[in-house]
């Protein structure tokens, strides 16, 4: 597990196939985004927690304009997705189109590195 | 009163071919300073240059270059940055400034040079003002405001046919300002069939990527009469933040820095906005027309799409939202929208707006936002 807590420690997690979180052992609170103080209570007795790998579909868009990085991506969905711990993440939804999704879908998250992505995805699981 | 705004001058807003962010200045600091004959450029104490980005020109320190061009320097001239807020938070620099005693007499810029890059480089540039998870992700500012529109329509019931009647008037008040960017009248239908840029928001929901500048300058209120018999009042000011990413907010759809910001202003101003005819409001997308109409409370949250439905929000509405046809129609470069928004209530509160004057205008209020609705400025005016 990296030891930085840290944006660049999440993705270090995520390259090695976890999905962790920083968590407050003070409060209890999940530090997003990740990095070494909780805004919460200032703590920085910080530890990765592991989160689910299931959430739901807070909002989500449909990107058909982008930067140079994600234009050859385009059409591509992406959503604000809540895991059951309460904690969210923005991210793709992957082989989604905007027409079939509705809020509070169920989404699986996994993680993958494959072709310079951004690390972890979202799946649909059922629509709501 | 916190202070008085004795001249104002504003750039025809577009895509302005050939002209760098310094003539784009140039052009709305002579029309301001041609409106007070009697004010020596000497007398200004110190400049506030909002702008928003360093990639669209190559350029820094834009203080100085605004300086230099008009012959301040060695004056003290201080580039502040917010994203599309950078306007409002340079007149926010000048009037703290002012009101602290250390200058009479400041002025304030907007300057933005954005057509000189291509529409991959400022969508780029423009997701800088987003969170890192949010940029590693690849969500641009439309999916960002796309999102407050899907879960306002989920809970709320709008639609996007409420969506691009915001765009339909901004356009038709637009065509009465001959500085606004876009200058066209357009239909329901033609938002609707324009391309989508993030779902729902179409191009017609989009604010244009334009070049402009516009410019304030504010004075103490016992030295205004030696300038101007029609100065403008800055009643009520306040700036208020929210989470830089907009995945960290529990409620999507409601801009609660802009809440703060224009609850905190009215009561520095000591009045609300009951009796505010005119707002100049950031619609960078229509859905946030929507939304900071109702944080401003001229609607309750959730019904911000009624106003817009029922055209209480046209010239002469109940409460006239973006008479200059706002980001949407006036144009939207964004470190001078926030200055641009006060030329247009300048102009409204001195009866000199022309085709789009709102009658019977006494109190106005201006809210310029930067990121997600991330750092919200209001200023609230009389006359
Ligand atoms: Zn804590």
């Amino acid at each position: 597990m990296a030891d930085n807590f840290s944006i660049k420690g999440f993705y270090e997690n995520v390259a090695n196939g976890g999905l962790r979180v920083p968590h407050c052992r003070n409060c209890q609170n999940y530090v997003m985004p990740p990095t070494s103080i909780c805004a919460n209570c200032l703590s920085t007795d910080l530890e990765w927690a592991k989160i689910s790998r299931k959430g739901r579909v807070v909002s989500f868009s449909e990107i058909h304009v982008s930067n140079k990085k994600f234009q050859r991506r385009t059409p591509y969905v992406v959503s604000i997705v809540e895991t059951e711990e309460g904690v969210r993440l923005p991210g793709i939804i992957k082989d989604a189109t905007a027409r079939e999704l509705r809020i509070g879908d169920t989404v699986s998250i996994s993680v993958s590195s494959e072709d310079g992505s951004p690390g972890y995805f979202f799946n649909i699981l059922k629509n709501s | 009163m916190l202070v008085s705004i004795i001249s104002a001058g504003m750039s025809k807003m577009g895509k302005r071919d050939n002209l760098s962010s310094r003539e784009l200045f140039a052009e709305a600091y002579l029309e301001c300073m041609q409106r007070v004959p009697n004010l020596d450029r000497k007398e200004i104490g110190a400049v506030y240059v909002g702008s928003q980005s360093e990639i669209y020109e190559h350029q820094i320190m834009y203080g100085n270059m605004v300086a230099e061009t008009v012959g301040l320097v060695p004056k003290a001239a201080i580039r502040v940055e917010g994203c599309a807020a950078a306007g409002a938070i340079a007149l926010r620099s000048a009037i703290i400034d002012v009101m602290s005693g250390l200058h009479d007499i400041v002025l304030a810029v907007g300057i933005e040079k954005m057509t000189a890059q291509s529409t991959e480089i400022v969508t780029d540039a423009l997701m800088a003002a987003s969170e890192p998870l949010e940029q590693i992700n690849g969500l641009t500012f439309p999916s960002i405001y796309a999102m407050m529109a899907v879960e306002h329509m989920h809970r709320y019931g709008s639609t996007i046919e409420d969506f691009a009647k915001v765009a339909v008037k901004n356009h038709l008040n637009g065509s009465l300002n001959p500085k606004a960017h876009l200058q066209k009248q357009i239909s329901i239908a033609d938002v609707l069939s324009s391309k989508v840029v993030a779902w729902p928001l179409k191009l017609y929901d989009c604010s244009p990527i334009s070049d402009g500048s516009a410019v304030a300058v504010v004075c103490k209120p016992e030295l205004a009469t030696k300038y101007t018999d029609s100065a403008i009042q800055v009643l009520g000011m306040a700036a208020a933040t929210d989470t830089l990413g907009l995945y960290n907010r529990k409620d999507l759809s409601w801009p609660n820095a802009a809440a703060i910001a224009c609850t905190e202003a009215c009561k520095i101003a000591k009045m609300d906005l009951t009796k505010v005819k005119i707002a100049e409001v950031h619609d960078a997308f229509t859905i946030n027309e929507i939304l900071l109409s109702e944080a401003a409370g001229f609607a309750e949250k959730g019904k911000g799409h009624l106003l817009i439905r029922e055209g209480e929000t046209s010239i002469n509405g109940k409460i006239s939202i973006n008479p200059s046809g706002g980001l949407k129609a006036r144009g939207h470069p964004t470190g001078a929208t926030g200055l641009a928004q006060v030329y247009e209530i300048f102009l409204q509160l001195r009866g000199e707006a022309g085709k789009r004057q709102v009658s019977q205008a006494d109190y106005a209020l201006a809210l310029n936002e930067g990121g997600s609705d991330a750092v919200v400025v209001s200023h609230v005016f009389g006359r």
